[in-house]
């Protein structure tokens, strides 16, 4: 029934975008409704039409069945899908569809599966044209409804679509996160995607599972067959099909490696991260969704120190409740206590927000109105916020993070305000925690040379070195031509890190700092070396570096850190860094 | 015999996000109360009420002008009940 297309010897090795770690090796479950070859004849007696309108009411019946069940089975922190899914029963149930499909039925005595076909495309041609992201960009949800009808209709395997046995890597064009947080808890290896990106939830629920992924993989699907052995590094972004026996056993070997040096370093997770000479350093996670809290727990991480809040606003059609966003962050705050969590305020801009996006959307968002500027013009949605964070503080130690700060006067408007919420939780006689220490994200390049004017006023810093490295450098990541300009290691970035973390140190504010440079081993020395006394990272991160810290001398970090600072280039600093990072850790950097 | 009425009401979209699908989506279910023949119509363009699709394919964006139409046994309560939906921006900002 799903018959490849011919494979092309020199299109084996495919890549794409690292979305999440670790190699997989297995066969391939390809789920290609577009390749799908079904059967197409015309019902030739009259009395055969009505016992084919019966069998496509079946095969909705079970179609409607299973989306129910998946309804009821998404866990509570992906509730946010299920207006998808109502959507898509209605769907399933419209009149109109119906209609159509059925007189493809009884007037052109088309089979079941090709009235289908034929109504999905009359669909996709509408839907394409109306202007409405949402409904636009939902047309493969639809498309899989249809499919999902057809595999009905046909009966292969009749269980879940696709069909996964356990150690399988799933090569789809597209998937919710719900689906892979299913998918995963029944055996999935891994997962390639025609579509999608680092960011995209699908990959952010991926990296939460630790399920090794590669996203936005041109060709993919056309590509493999069912069953194709595939191997998939999610480190490097390669999809290898079809490997042939030599490189299987080195993928084999690497895999086998991997594995165990994670079980070790993972094992010794939760020694405290404290250097040969005796310095210890806090190691804290970052959290974008609760799936990720067990992970963190068990890495020994010593608090969150960044919790991104955006997950609750984005992929749904109305804004969070005061309830809501307190029973989830309450859940992170019990979970992690006695260890403090650095809440970070809404960092979106109405691009990202539900689904505005369908009406101005900001070509240059990372200058324009997101983080705190959004939130101060956007005040009934930050109140909302700030007040469910007073009261989740009742439970254990918090902090309160602004994102996108550029001058003081952000910092004292939202501090009136945060005053103002707590007299009304006071009022109300709602439990909260008063007086939260409010810290200010070091990410914009002018925060640095305030930042002892803001030491007088804040409670801590959180460098955020992505946003840091782009707007200093003036360099967008997501560009291709100028991605490789992005340097963390360009000696302008040591010198402003040096001098937060030094004003740091006078002052006596405390700083952290949370971007990928520290939960890379590569950077993470030397902002040591600077002079860092806490890093924040991913979960998967945690062990690794805190077994670096484990194997390191604060003094020479220091002095490899002082090299650095006097390097006039990028090529200077790094290069450097990197030899002596070989010559000291030889079995970690080969 | 048929007590069939008829009724109309001419309205304005006036949520921030329009027909979206799930504002189209209570309408749909809303409709199911009754036996009436319903029709949203914009620019003389008609769409089921009761077709989840065919509504949102119309494309109301906020300030669209609209027409609810009905026909049946019900039209003037369903007319009313559809009309105090979309008056009442589906229940959103």
């Amino acid at each position: 029934m799903n018959l490849p297309p011919p494979f092309v010897p020199g299109d084996s090795v495919l890549t794409g975008v690292r979305a999440s770690s670790g190699i997989a090796i297995g066969p391939a479950r390809v789920f290609n409704h577009k390749n799908l070859l079904l059967p197409d004849y015309r019902l030739r007696s009259e009395s055969l039409l009505e016992s084919e309108i019966d069998r496509l009411q079946q095969a909705k019946s079970v179609v409607r069945q299973r989306l129910n069940a998946s309804r009821e089975a998404l866990p509570p922190e992906l509730k946010s899908q299920a207006g998808i899914i109502d959507a898509l029963l209605l769907l399933l149930d419209d009149p109109v569809l119906s209609k159509k499909t059925c007189s493809l039925i009884r007037e052109e005595r088309r089979n079941a599966e090709q009235a289908v076909i034929l109504t999905l495309k009359s669909i996709s041609a509408i839907m394409e044209n109306v202007a409405d992201d949402y409904i636009s960009s939902r047309l493969s949800d639809v498309e899989m409804v249809g499919y999902s009808i057809i595999s009905a209709l046909v009966g292969h395997g009749g269980g879940e679509m696709p069909e996964m046995p356990e150690g399988s890597i799933l090569v789809v064009q597209d998937i919710s996160p719900a689906e892979v947080a299913k998918l995963a808890s029944a055996g999935l290896a891994g997962l390639a995607t025609e579509s999608g990106g680092h960011t995209s939830h699908t990959a952010i629920v991926a990296q939460a599972l630790e399920l090794p992924a590669v996203m936005g993989v041109k060709n993919l699907v056309a590509g493999v067959a069912n069953g194709d052995t595939v191997i998939l590094d999610g480190r490097t972004g390669h999809v290898i099909i079809r490997p042939d026996e030599d490189t299987l056993n080195f993928y084999r070997t690497r895999q086998k490696m991997e594995w165990s040096f994670n079980a070790e370093i993972v094992r010794s997770a939760h020694l405290p991260a404290v250097t040969l000479d005796d310095r210890h350093i806090e190691v804290m996670g970052n959290l974008e969704l609760v799936e990720e809290l067990p992970a963190i727990m068990s890495y020994g991480s010593e608090g969150i120190g960044l919790y991104r809040t955006e997950f609750m606003y984005m992929n749904r059609k109305f804004l969070p409740g005061e309830d809501e966003l307190f029973a989830v962050y309450r859940r992170v705050v019990e979970s992690t206590a006695p260890n403090p969590v650095i809440i970070r305020t809404l960092d979106l801009g109405c691009d990202k927000l539900l689904e505005e996006s369908a009406h101005s959307p900001d070509p240059n968002l990372a200058l324009g109105l997101r983080g705190i500027r959004f939130c101060l013009r956007n005040r009934p949605i930050f109140k909302t916020q700030i007040r469910a964070i007073l009261r989740a503080a009742h439970y254990g130690e918090v902090k309160i993070l602004l994102p996108m700060v550029s001058g003081i006067e952000e910092l004292r408007a939202t501090r009136l305000l945060v005053g103002e919420m707590e007299r009304s939780l006071e009022l109300e006689k709602i439990p909260y925690a008063p007086g939260l220490p409010l810290g200010v994200m070091i990410e914009v390049p002018a925060t640095v040379f305030l930042a002892r004017e803001l030491a007088e006023e804040t409670a801590f810093f959180s460098i955020g070195t992505n946003d840091l490295i782009q707007y200093t450098l003036a360099v967008d990541r997501g560009n291709p031509e100028v991605a490789e300009m992005y340097q963390p290691l360009h000696p302008a970035i040591l010198r402003m890190i040096k001098l937060v973390l030094d004003i740091g140190r006078e002052t006596g504010t405390y700083v952290s700092i949370c971007g990928d440079m520290a939960a890379s081993e590569l950077t993470a020395p030397i902002l040591i070396g600077l002079g860092a006394e806490s890093l924040s990272m991913p979960p998967a991160a945690i062990p690794k570096i805190k077994r670096l810290i484990r194997m390191s001398s604060h003094s020479e970090l220091r002095a490899w850190a002082g090299e650095a600072l006097l390097a006039k280039t990028t090529e200077e600093a790094s290069g450097q860094s990197n030899r002596n990072l070989k010559r000291k850790f030889p079995e970690l950097f080969r | 015999m048929c007590v069939c009425e008829s009724s109309s009401a001419e309205l304005t979209i006036k949520n921030r996000l329009g027909l979206h699908a799930r504002a189209a989506a209570k309408l749909v279910q809303a409709a199911e109360e009754y036996q009436s023949e319903i029709k949203l119509l914009k620019n003389g363009e008609a769409a089921d009420v009761r077709s989840l699709l065919s509504l949102i394919s119309l494309g109301c964006d906020y300030d669209s002008k609209v027409v609810l139409q009905a026909e049946g046994v019900d039209a003037n309560r369903a007319v009313s009940a559809l009309s105090g939906i979309i008056e009442g921006r589906f229940g959103e900002e």
